[in-house]
């Protein structure tokens, strides 16, 4: 076996990660058993569940936000290079080499978007508790906050497919949108579909008309490090002879190595022909281990995986004084740490057999199967994050209450960026589904920046500015820039969260139609500063979205879009989003006062809006300018943070002024796009026809807070073609389409239940009500007829050599 | 009277399928007599009429004797003494050893009317993952006439009240036969009481069950073929039938292992479901208990006679219990599903014939040679394929598969073979249905792996690509056609149809997920089956409706039942964390490889049933109860209000659910237990070819 080299991941083995989602999910069993308890007793639940529901439920988010935050502390913590806590909770799946387990791991990237989603979560639950949410909302929320909370500390792609389900469900128990179920489950199946391409991709044997699946796990050690020196070069030259005085050298240098295994939990390992496997203390040891000491010298391991699987061999693993090597699974794998160490590891010429073994690798008609993979999967990360075409889902959680709104909008609707920052490693591996990504979310933004710039609901257009800021974080990560793309992922989570707060304080009074509401920072000041700074903090001078612009520039390039396109894409969601976002303040909060009137944050939601909008503004600001796209600060910088995580590909242009340049061009932009909304909606501006106040039944029905105006409210008496087109679009392309698909799914049905009931059905229905009257004779006659039949057939096709 | 003499002419037929074989097997079972050698070799045991020898605890180990004979008038040299089996075909279990007590040697001389003694020792580890063992001591004499002969051995190492544990699958069996033969004494005797037959068949099933539990705590499931007793355990084998070379042989192996336990546990559920309700309760229970015989029967069985005995035990109560007990059309359900599956059995018997007429010859378990045999570790070892034989200028081995899988396909069911089972649910009452749905339907699925898979692997791999596209099929069908239903219980029979289309895929994969997938599938959809009848059941007693249309508003009406109606349909969508989830994912992870766009077909039918089950619960649990279903007759009892579900109902569905949360968070024991049934049939369908390896090993 050659020696491998590569900077694999060095994880820590951590403990009480498990607490971070666990504490919810107990919070949900518990209202659960409550409301069940309830419903067999034939009580009525009181308001005294709820109270008690709502409390243990702001407990649970507040112990889980306090073990992300201590656990990020304790990340933060490590050495550099070695930021990754790993947790085995439980095995659930040892099959062949399909090893799955409920595995958390927390690196840099994770815990920046844990911190911002459990903290924003945490303030809204105070929302909840305080606006008296019944406890069945209750439950289902925190059933909500657990499962986005597994699937960001999740390290593997089946925990995470896991965790989106429940999300799912818990959005459906929320919403009661079936449609968006539906469509949950149908991108579900793409997402199960691309992690088998790619597991299966990750090993085997492949030919061109066969494959031949690997029938147990394969693993190999790696010399943590970067590059082999040179004495380890030497090996391969002079074969057996160079081993043994390796060997030799090894052993007369002395000292101890050390062995990490982090994969396969609860497998035992045995050193050099053992019958009793490695003894840590008095126990035996188990994966997962780090850095275990063996003496330097060569020696061989047998990992025993358990579950009826044969022991594999590892053997000829050199251990070097103060050198760790590590044992890994080599081949197919749904880890996302296996994944991108197998992607990382060299031999000791520096070539990488599995990444180019992968790379060949095609599904049929040319297609790569790593493209083929990453646009499955990311196909089911835009539907999570309601990117276009499948925004759809996104936009109807505004039928429920705005707090139940804010908290999905938050939470399960991060995950689909949240995973297509995960798998940046393979992604970049496909120019394809790079440029896929990148357009996909550099489109969404744009259109839903623009639709949130014409909508006259709040939450509508609080719902499309969050939909522009997933897409702002997948053309990130479609364009490499990993960093920043996760530091304005965390931000944009911040600052939606500011927003939706100021809508769950603004919505039980005011309501949510901009067409009756106006002047309110003279009754809320609290609330409209709150509003200004997140906007401003999110659109107008987003310092991680510069850099992300920055990227878009410089990434693409040399792939096969022009870079101009994902810049030009970026810097209008920029400018629209500035727009979108000034445009409400203005509307709702400056000019004269509408017939709708508001009091200001009572003071728990004040605390944690302020909170929020500090928090996007200052950690955007000061994490922004820390990183390498816009200069050092001297401050330790976001991407210095990241480093453990994410690979990031050379993307900042390298002149400086061409640097200085597009960002100026960036924060004009932005800046822009807020100009153009003062000068139209700005205070002692005569407010626009689209705007106009509403009639006395459409003012009834917006002060309905369970009620959201449909996309055709934008469509005012003189509202702009480009207006009418985009939200004709969106009516009756997209609605249209999804109603043909559920049309055409019945029909279909209709006509098999048809076929199976007249074809199918009618000679045995027949056959088997006639049999109740036939004399035995002619039934036997039948049934000798049909063996007939059979055995006609059969000759038939069993003539044919398959 | 054409409809009295109906069942009873079937019952007739069948008799008459399984005789006739029987018959024709015995005259080609008789072997010519052997002309009087001059040394003339006989095997007996000492103390007993006949073989086998059973070990005894003695020094440390376990031994047996047995003694070789001369009866000829000349000397008998015995050239060799063995164990059956080798390396590449192991046998017996480790740790065994057998020698001639005189001098220790394995070859001697016998003199005219003299008898040697073999001493057959097994000293099995203190922690042996076997608990018994069943060998073959073969002899190879001068006696050129007998040829090979052989003496079997029986060790078996205490474990518990040995009348009970040494015989646990046979209780398992047999003791619901019991409970039938009270029910039939009771109707003859004129007994009237008809709680104490409840009480009776409550115990039965709860002991039933206690016993799988311990089955299943004795089961090692990381035993293997190499282990020996061809990786069976608890087995039981005895002759049966000498001249035909028929044995009661009855094991478990992972494959089985989980569908005792489904059987004894769903076997509970069911008869706690009864109550009160059923009426003709002598009846019933009779041929309830008589069901539960023949479908644990049918997972025990390991010779294909008793295998297709139990099948037909199976069939019969079925027919009466649907025709007699069913709700509405029941005749016509119970003549379909007896045609159906009549017509499958008389092909299962062709293929079991078929194969019977071209095995090899080999010992039965006392050691009496067979020039053929039914059992199906033996049938696994025969090379039939490489045979050549053919009928009608068809490969027989082909043709026999066929037989058996279309005779397993009948009852998984699989397209087109599926209309009786639509109505065979709507019919059955709720004790029924839960068996019917939980049991019967996992039989296709279990023969399918143990007979068609199993014995005949060359043939699974010619029709396996066949099989994953009939899984698909199967899948995207019964989703449609569920998916046009306005019954309740017509919607999930077809769902149940489109859920077993996995087992197929993941057989036809080939790959150990696909394998496990199809033994995981079966467990989690018995579990959630009955699950699904019993809510369903409940619902119906309540508002005597299956419309759908009518069900709304259960969500504010009814809340408990609601919650526990939308777990199910969660768990039976399949989603992540449930049940449901395991078994289709691994199927499509073991199909992938080969059949990428029958996998990339068969996720969309799963998604098509999930808008299904989450459409109908939408439906039902939204909205209002309309007046129709308020003001009719079936709430005038409860004041016009769907009563909620009772404790009782609760108790009987609530371990339900916590077993389809544990199957879905932690699978690990459902995984662990049939790991070695899974390894040995991947092995011997898929054997590991020199290619299979990563790209890491050169």
């Amino acid at each position: 076996m050659p020696d491998l080299y590569g900077p694999v991941t060095r994880a820590s083995l951590a403990f009480g990660l498990w607490v971070v989602p666990l504490a919810p999910l107990l919070a949900a069993a518990y209202a659960a058993y409550l409301l069940l308890a309830r419903a067999v007793s034939k009580k009525r639940s009181s308001d005294r569940d709820s109270v008690i529901v709502a409390n243990a439920a702001l407990l649970a988010a507040a112990i889980s936000f306090g073990v992300a935050a201590w656990s990020t502390f304790r990340l933060s913590q490590l050495e550099e290079g070695q930021r990754f806590f790993l947790e085995h909770v439980l095995r659930m799946v040892r099959l062949g080499q399909l090893d799955v387990s409920l595995d958390l791991s927390l690196d840099p990237m994770s815990s920046a978007i844990l911190l911002a989603v459990s903290g924003v979560a945490l303030a809204l639950f105070a929302t909840l508790r305080a606006s008296a949410a019944p406890a069945g909302t209750m439950a289902w929320a925190c059933l909500l906050l657990a499962a986005t909370q597994l699937a960001i500390l999740a390290d593997g792609l089946v925990v995470v497919i896991l965790a989106w389900e429940v999300a799912a469900c818990a959005i459906l128990g929320l919403t009661r949108d079936a449609r968006a179920f539906v469509t949950a489950r149908v991108t579900g199946g793409l997402f199960v579909v691309g992690a088998v391409a790619l597991f299966w991709g990750l090993g085997g044997g492949w030919s061109e008309s066969d494959y031949l699946p690997d029938l147990s796990p394969r693993f190999a050690a790696v010399h943590v490090a970067a590059v082999p020196d040179a004495d380890d070069a030497k090996v391969h030259k002079d074969e057996e002879a160079e081993e043994r005085r390796r060997e030799q050298a090894l052993a007369q240098a002395g000292g101890k190595g050390m062995v990490t295994m982090t994969s396969y939990p609860g497998a035992l390992i045995f050193m050099d022909d053992a019958r009793a496997p490695l003894m840590s203390g008095e126990v035996p040891l188990r994966a997962p281990f780090v850095k275990f000491a063996v003496p330097a010298g060569l020696h061989s391991f047998r990992i025993h995986p358990g579950n009826g699987l044969d022991d594999y061999l590892v053997s000829h693993v050199p251990f070097a004084k103060d050198r760790e090597m590590a044992l890994g699974v080599f081949g197919a794998t749904l880890t996302f740490a296996q994944i991108r160490d197998q992607l990382v590891v060299n031999d000791s010429r520096g070539e990488n057999a599995g990444r180019a073994l992968l790379l060949s690798r095609t599904i049929g008609g040319g297609v790569g199967l790593v493209t083929a993979a990453c646009l499955l999967l990311l196909a089911a990360a835009a539907a999570r994050s309601g990117q276009a075409p499948l925004h759809g889902p996104l936009l109807r959680i505004g039928a429920a209450s705005p707090a139940v709104a804010a908290l999905v909008a938050t939470t399960a609707t991060v995950l689909g960026a949240h995973l297509a920052l995960r798998l940046h490693v393979l992604i970049q591996l496909s120019s394809v589904a790079s440029a896929v990504l990148a357009l996909v979310g550099g489109a969404s933004a744009v259109l839903a920046a623009w639709q949130a710039s014409r909508a006259t609901d709040l939450r509508r257009v609080l719902l499309y500015l969050t939909s522009a800021e997933l897409g702002f974080a997948m053309l990130g990560a479609g364009c490499g820039a990993t960093s920043a793309a996760t530091l304005s992922l965390a931000v944009s989570v911040l600052g939606i969260g500011a927003s939706w707060s100021c809508l769950v304080a603004l919505a039980p009074s005011a309501g949510t139609d901009l067409r009756g509401m106006g002047g309110l920072a003279k009754s809320a000041p609290m609330i409209a500063r709150v509003w200004f700074v997140a906007s401003a903090a999110s659109w107008i001078v987003s310092v991680p979205k510069l850099a992300v612009l920055l990227a878009a520039f410089g990434t693409l390039a040399t792939g096969r879009l022009p870079g101009w396109i994902p810049f030009v894409l970026g810097a209008a969601a920029m400018g629209l989003g500035a727009h979108a976002s000034v445009r409400a303040y203005f509307v709702v909060f400056e000019g004269k006062a509408g017939p709708a009137a508001t009091s200001d944050f009572v003071a728990v939601a004040r605390g944690a809006a302020w909170t929020l909008a500090g928090l996007a503004a200052v950690l955007g600001t000061v994490l922004g300018f820390g990183g390498r796209f816009v200069g050092k600060s001297g401050l330790s910088s976001f991407d210095e943070w990241m480093e453990d995580a994410a690979t990031q590909l050379p993307s900042a242009p390298t002149s400086a002024g061409l640097t200085w340049g597009l960002l100026l061009v960036g924060v004009g932009i932005g800046v822009a796009g807020a100009s153009t909304a003062r000068s139209r909606y700005g205070a002692g501006r005569a407010r626009p026809k689209e705007l106009a106040a509403p009639s006395s039944e459409d003012a009834a029905s917006a002060s309905s807070a369970s009620s959201v105006p449909s996309a055709s409210s934008a469509r005012a008496a003189s509202a702009p073609l480009a207006a009418e087109v985009a939200v004709g679009v969106e009516r009756w392309v997209l609605d249209g389409a999804h109603a043909a698909i559920g049309s055409a799914s019945r029909a279909a049905a209709q006509l098999v239940a048809i076929a199976d009931d007249r074809f199918l059905g009618a000679g045995i229905d027949t056959l088997a009500d006639r049999s109740a009257r036939l004399e035995p004779r002619a039934r036997a006659t039948v049934v000798a007829a049909f063996v007939l039949v059979t055995a006609l057939v059969l000759y038939l096709a069993l003539r044919t050599p398959q | 009277m054409t409809r009295r003499l109906l069942p009873l002419a079937l019952l007739v037929f069948a008799a008459a399928l399984w005789l006739i074989p029987l018959r024709a097997a015995h005259a080609e079972g008789r072997a010519p007599k052997a002309p009087v050698a001059r040394g003339t070799i006989s095997l007996s045991v000492p103390g007993s009429p006949a073989g086998p020898v059973t070990l005894v605890p003695k020094d440390g180990g376990w031994i047996g004797e047995f003694l070789v004979h001369n009866a000829g008038p000349d000397v008998l040299a015995i050239s060799r003494i063995a164990l059956r089996g080798d390396e590449d075909d192991v046998r017996a279990p480790a740790r065994m050893a057998v020698r001639f007590a005189e001098g220790g040697g394995t070859a001697l001389t016998v003199p005219p009317g003299a008898a040697r003694t073999v001493v057959v020792t097994w000293t099995p580890d203190r922690d042996s993952r076997v608990h018994q063992a069943f060998a073959h001591v073969v002899v190879t004499s001068s006696d050129e006439a007998a040829g090979e002969v052989a003496m079997g051995v029986h060790g078996q190492l205490p474990r518990g009240v040995a009348m009970v544990t040494d015989h646990v699958l046979s209780w398992l069996v047999f003791l619901p036969l019991l409970a039938a033969l009270l029910a039939v004494a009771m109707q003859l005797s004129g007994h009237k009481d008809d709680a104490l037959l409840r009480k009776v068949a409550i115990g039965v099933t709860a002991a039933q069950c206690l016993l799988a539990v311990w089955a299943c705590d004795a089961f090692n499931g990381d035993v293997t073929r190499i282990d020996g007793n061809d990786g069976y355990q608890l087995v039981e084998r005895v002759v049966w039938i000498r001249s035909l070379g028929v044995e009661y042989f009855v094991g478990v192996d992972g494959v089985s292992m989980p569908m005792v336990l489904l059987t004894a546990v769903l076997g509970l559920v069911g008869t706690l479901s009864a109550g009160g309700a059923v009426q003709r309760v002598k009846g019933f229970y009779a041929f309830y208990m008589l069901l539960l015989t023949g479908i644990m029967g049918v997972f025990v069985s390991l010779d294909l006679v008793l295998f297709f005995a139990f099948w037909q035990v199976v069939l019969v109560p079925l027919y009466f219990l649907l025709g007699v007990w069913g709700v509405e059309r029941r005749e016509q359900a119970a003549a379909k599903t007896f045609l159906f599956t009549l017509v499958g059995s008389g092909l299962m018997l062709l293929a079991i014939l078929a194969l019977y007429a071209n095995a090899d010859r080999t010992f039965l378990v006392d050691g009496t040679t067979v020039t053929h045999t039914f059992a199906v570790p033996e049938l696994m070892r025969v090379a039939f394929h490489a045979k050549h034989l053919t009928l009608l200028g068809m490969p027989l081995v082909r043709v026999a598969w066929v037989c058996l899988f279309l005779s397993f396909a009948v009852v998984l069911p699989m397209f087109p073979l599926h209309r009786w089972l639509p109505d065979a649910v709507v019919t059955a009452p709720t004790p029924i249905g839960v068996v019917l749905v939980g049991l019967v339907l996992k039989l296709g699925a279990y023969g399918m792996v143990r007979v068609c898979f199993g014995v005949l692997p060359e043939a699974s791999r010619w029709a396996a690509g066949t099989v994953i596209a009939l899984g698909v099929v199967n899948v995207v069908y019964g989703a449609l056609c569920a998916m046009a239903q306005t019954d309740l219980k017509r919607m999930y029979a077809y769902a149940a149809m489109s859920q077993m289309g996995f087992c197929l895929i993941g057989l036809g994969s080939l790959t150990p997920q696909g394998i496990a997938a199809c033994v995981v599938q079966m467990t989690s959809t018995g579990v959630l089956g009955a699950m699904m009848l019993l809510l369903l059941g409940a619902l119906f007693d309540r508002v005597k409706t299956r419309e759908i249309a009518q069900l709304a508003g259960l969500g504010r009406e009814v809340p408990a039942f609601a919650a526990l109606f939308g777990f199910a349909v969660f768990a039976s969508l399949g989603l992540p964390g449930l049940a449901g989830f395991w078994g289709e994912v691994l199927a499509l992870f073991g199909a992938f490889p080969l059949h990428r766009v029958l996998t990339f077909i068969a996720a969309l039918g799963v998604a098509i049933l999930a808008a299904t089950y989450v459409t109908t619960l939408h439906k039902m649990v939204l909205g209002e109860v309309g007046d129709d279903l308020r003001k009719g007759p079936a709430l005038a009892p409860f004041k016009g209000k769907i009563p909620e579900i009772t404790s009782r109902e609760l108790a009987m569905i609530a371990p339900l659910a916590v077993v389809a949360l544990l199957l879905g968070v932690w699978p690990v024991p459902l995984l662990s237990l049939i790991a070695g049934g899974v390894r040995d049939l991947t092995a011997l369908v898929n054997p590991p070819g020199p290619d299979q390896i990563a790209w890491l090993v050169p």
